[in-house]
Order: C-alpha cells, then structure tokens, then sequence
C-alpha cells in the first residue's frame, strides 16, 4: 500500500510540476527584483551616510587624504566626510545627520612626521548595522590616512638621511601617484570581507545559502495542488487499507522532500551558470556535502509546507501563509540581507529560526566549521512539524 | 470471477462495541449478528454514531470496547485480515480528483485484477471501464460512486461497509449501485449499510435502529413518518 500511495503522490507531483516550477521561479524572481529595484532606488535617492572629522585637517596631505576618501565607495553606501567642530560633531551625532566622527588632535600630523604613533579617536553611536558600518569607516580611514601616510614621512625621513641612494624629490612624487592610483582605484584598493558574528561566512556563501533557504521555502507556493484541499475521506480509507496516517504522511514528506531537493539543487546550478557561484571555490566533496545538507533541510521544509497546508483549509490562504511566513523568515532568518545588519536581538532570534539555522546548515556544505546546534534546531523543527501534522490528522 | 464464496460460518458477530468520545458515551455495547449473504441497515439520527460503527468495523478508530469477529477472528484485533476481508465507500468520495478513474483504481488493485475486472468483475458491472481513462474531476457524482466502489471492494471482499452510498444521486446512478448491493449479497457477501434513503432501505433484509447508543431491532414497514419520528424521538 506505502508504495502504491508513493507512486501516486509522484504522479501527482509531476502533475503540479510545470506549474509549480513557474510559479516559483516567478515569486523568486519578483522578491529578488523587487529588492533590488529598492536597493537601487535608495542609493540614488539617499543623500551620502555622513562621517564628521573634528579637529584640524589644514595640513595638505590630510586634506587630500580626506577628499580621496570623499571620493571612495568602498562599501555600497556612499560616504561623506565633514570637518566640524565638536559641539556640532554631537549634535550631528544626536541627530542622526552623521553616524559618528573622527577626533584628530591638531599636531596629529606633525605627530606622524616624527614617527609618533597617536590614535585618532572614533566616536558613534549604538549598535547594528550603523555601528558596523562606521567600523568599516574607521578602518579605511586608519588603514589609507594614517599608514600611508605615516609610510610617506617614514619614507621621506629615509630619503633625507640617504640622499645618495634615490632622488628625494622624484621618488616622493612616484611615492605619491602611487597611493593616488591605490585609493582612486577604489574597490579593488583592498577586498572588503565581512565577517559574520554568528560564523565566518563570508557575503557571498551567505548569499547563496540564504537564497537557497528563501527558495525553499517559496517551493510551498506551487504546492497548492498537491497538499492542499486535501481529501480526508481518502486518508481515512487509505488507513483501512493498511497504510496508517504515519505511513501517509511519511510517504508526502518523502515526495515534498524530493520536489524540495530537486528544486534547489537546479537553482543552486542555475546561480552557478549565471556566475553568482562561480568564485565558489569549493571541490567536489563540499558539493556533495552541500547537497547532503539540502537534503537535510528539504526534509524540515517539507514538513513546514505539511503542516501549513493541514492547519488551512482553503489554499488561498495556505498560499498567503506560506507568502508570509517565507518573506518574514527569510527577512529575519538573513537570507535578503546577512544577519550581521540586524541588531543583536534579531541576531539570537534568527539563530532559532528555520531560515537563519537553515543558512548556517547549508554553510556546511561549503566547508564551514558549524555548530551542531543549527542542526539540532533544524531537527527540533522537523520533529514539531511532523508532528503537528500527525496530531492534526488524527484528531480528524 | 463471479462465484459464491464458501465461508467457515454463516453469519459474523459484532460484540458489545463501546466508544466514548469527548466525554460522550457514542456507542454503549452494539451487538448484533449478520448472516452472510445479507444486506442490514442501520438508521438513526445525525451525530447518533452510525458512521462511527463503520469506521471502527473499518479499522479507521479504534473502538473502547468490543469484538467483530469473522469466522473465528477477532477482526478489530487481527488488521491484516480485516483489510482482506472489509472493504469501505464512505459518503465522500475517496478519490483523487486530479487523477484518472485507472489511476485511481491502481492504488487499490494491481494491474492483473484490473484487466480481469475489466472484463468480468466489479469493474465491468459497475459501468467504471467506459470512462476509466477519464479524469475524476469531469465525471459525475454518479460516477465517482461507482468508482469509489469499484476502489473498495477488492478481490475477497466479504463485508461492505457503506455510508449513504446513493445520497445525492440521480436515478439511474442509484440503479447501477443497487444492483450491484444485490449481486454482492447474493454471492454471499455481508452489506452493511448506513442509510436515510427510501430505496436503499428496501434494499435491506432487516433493519436497526442507533439510538442513545445502542441498537435496536426495527421492523420496516414502509411508513417513512413513524420511521422518522422513532428516529427523531
């Protein structure tokens, strides 16, 4: 009987495929271009994240070292910095109109010049995704100013006590072009990696998995025509014929899992194909493991799509459920943005959550190092699913 | 295919059946003795526990209390041979809509016993192999009835548990089930029937009615208004 009730819920799958396959790659394809379009919309329209410098900035290379990095776009935000007073660097701060300062002394510069090694100081505000942001500041700021340019005096200091070995003058212009062709380079003047709070993975790996974690659980909107409306009448007689409400609902999870399954894996090749993947530079074991672990997670999405289905009797609403709960799962899971943007309460709130588990699960399967903990939620999930499922239909 | 079927006994006992449910006493010790080769007919009103009878007979609830036994079998005990022998058509069909009649039916039966009963079975006395390509979802309730019968009554089949099987059917459709309620019983087999309809009533050698939670012996005589107010009393 299992196996009868296995082929024809196959059949039935094939049925729904074409559909369902359209269905998903449209939603996926509206969520992503609807993201973009928004992110694309703000850059434009948002004026530059302000940065303010208090204290002098009158020496000429300061100067420059300051409209060089006015002109940088390091990060996808744009970045203006602003000479002010203090008083109006807090005010600012307070209002919002920039997101901190930098504090430098006015012999800073005749500091560097002597090799004296003074810190600039850095003041911002709160926490998440401003307070990242301004560290990456801060360190481009200390990393391009102050090293280059303490670099440039030590090599200036070099070149005066040899005058024998180089031309002063000419090796400090060759020094200078130098440093301008690095900074004005921009991006490619250092690789920004960020570092998740909650593991190593870096942007694009989160990418990936977020978007393979988002696409699985969109996989239950083209699922109306197999798990919804579903016929009680039939599980009820399928139980007299020997296959009990366990055997049923092991035999849809193994069919969901399988459209899951199959459905990733072509998307996560068609991310490849597009180029998303293809600085991946993972050898063929972490691709099995990658897709062992999309197994793994099918299996708890496929029991999710189950039971969404079993609690809603019509599939319209099914369908808007499984909407909401993908698009504010995958929000706050981290699979549209990384979760080191969020603050720290939706950081330990996205470690218990199907989606933010789940990337960590697939993060596996690049060859991260990840905690068992993601698994064990994942499987918690699985169990309490299931389980609903289960209860639900014997209660009918 | 068709032939009597020879039995160990002549007739299967149901034995002080029990159910609570939701702190309600659904059925309070049903017992009554069917003869093979009989239809019986158990009325009663809504929400009374008719379906629930079926459903524990059916092995889809289990039953508090109580034994059906089966030449010698506790069949409430013993699934493997309940699912041989009982065979149920509820009062919705247990079809998958999208799928074709064939398929539907291969879920139940393999390949072989489908030809055969194409031929000379269930399948051809029920009318099911004219529109047996056709999807479920375009035929008629009529037909979805003969196909869910089709689907139930598998190759030893004895005892047909049936709730209203020709609610909300037209004539000839109702027809079609009739007769074959008659040729299941004349070879031998036990019908049990749940039911409100006139016709299906007089399909049945002996009648009983579901009240308070247990049965009792009624003797129909055609007066549809004294039937009715013993139910509803």
């Amino acid at each position: 009987m299992f196996k009868s009730y296995l082929l024809i819920q196959i059949k039935r799958l094939f049925r729904v495929l074409p559909m369902a396959l359209l269905f998903n790659f449209l939603t996926i394809a509206g969520i992503c271009g609807i993201f973009a379009l928004k992110i694309g919309t703000a850059g434009k329209s948002q004026s530059r994240i302000g940065v303010g410098i208090v204290g002098s900035i009158e020496n000429k290379y300061m100067k420059l070292g300051v409209e060089m990095l006015n002109n940088m776009d390091a990060s996808r935000f744009s970045i203006k910095f602003i000479n002010m007073d203090e008083t109006a660097a807090k005010s600012s701060l307070k209002s919002g109109e920039i997101i901190g300062y930098f504090k430098i002394d006015k012999d800073f510069i005749e500091a560097l010049e002597n090799g004296e090694n003074r810190p600039i100081e850095y003041v911002s505000s709160g926490a998440g995704m401003v307070s990242d942001l301004s560290k990456e500041v801060a360190a481009v700021f200390s990393t391009l100013l102050v090293n280059s340019e303490r670099a440039i005096y030590a090599a200036d200091d070099y070149l005066i006590d040899h005058p024998q070995v180089y031309d002063r003058e000419r090796a400090n212009t060759e020094l200078n072009i130098e440093l301008l062709k690095n900074v004005m380079s921009r991006g490619k003047i250092y690789d920004v990696k960020s570092v998740d709070t909650l593991s190593a993975l870096s942007d694009t790996d989160n990418y990936i998995c977020g978007m393979s974690v988002l696409f699985m659980m969109f996989t239950g909107l083209g699922l109306g025509g197999l798990l919804s409306e579903k016929n009680e009448s039939l599980l009820k007689v399928l139980k007299s014929g020997g296959l009990s409400y366990s055997a049923s609902l092991t035999a849809d999870i193994l069919v969901v899992s399988l459209y899951i399954s199959l459905m990733v894996i072509i998307f996560t090749a068609g991310m490849a194909l597009t180029g998303d993947i293809l600085s991946w530079n993972h050898n063929s074991l972490h691709l099995f493991e990658y897709c062992k672990d999309i197994i793994f997670l099918s299996a708890m999405f496929a029991s999710m799509h189950l039971f969404i289905y079993e609690i809603t009797a019509k599939r319209v609403v099914a369908v808007l459920l499984e909407l909401l709960l993908g698009l504010s799962l995958g929000y706050i899971g981290g699979c549209i943005y990384p979760i080191r943007f969020f603050p720290d309460t939706v950081k330990g709130l996205s470690m218990f959550l199907p989606s933010g588990a789940g990337i960590q699960v697939l993060s596996d399967g690049m060859g991260y190092n990840v905690d068992i903990f993601y698994f064990a939620v994942i499987l918690v999930y699985s169990i309490l699913f299931i389980g609903g499922v289960y209860v639900l239909r014997n209660k009918r | 295919m068709w032939m009597s079927w020879k039995m160990k006994s002549t007739s299967i006992d149901i034995v002080g059946l029990k159910k609570r449910y939701a702190k309600r006493d659904i059925l309070r010790g049903v017992s009554l003795s069917i003869e093979f080769g009989s239809c019986i007919g158990i009325l009663g009103g809504n929400g009374s526990g008719k379906t629930t009878i079926l459903s524990i007979l059916a092995g889809i609830t289990d039953a508090d209390e109580g034994e059906f036994i089966c030449e010698g079998y506790d069949l409430l005990k013993d699934d493997k041979r309940r699912r041989f022998v009982v065979g149920i058509i509820p009062q919705k069909n247990p079809l998958i809509e999208e799928l074709s009649a064939k398929d539907n039916l291969l879920l139940w039966h393999d390949r072989k016993y489908l030809d055969i009963s194409a031929k000379e079975g269930i399948i051809r006395d029920l009318g099911v192999t004219k529109f047996i390509n056709k999807k479920v979802s375009t035929l008629s309730e009529g037909m979805k009835k003969r196909l869910s019968i089709a689907c139930a009554v598998k190759k030893h089949s004895k005892i047909l548990l049936m709730d209203e099987p020709s609610a909300a059917l037209d004539i000839a459709a109702k027809e079609v089930i009739h007769e074959y309620i008659k040729k299941f019983t004349a070879m031998g087999g036990i019908v049990i029937l749940v039911t409100h309809d006139e016709g299906e009533l007089n399909l049945c050698d002996r009648y009983y009615i579901l009240k308070d939670g247990l049965l009792s012996d009624y003797r129909f005589d055609g007066d549809i208004k004294n039937l009715a107010k013993l139910i509803g009393d």
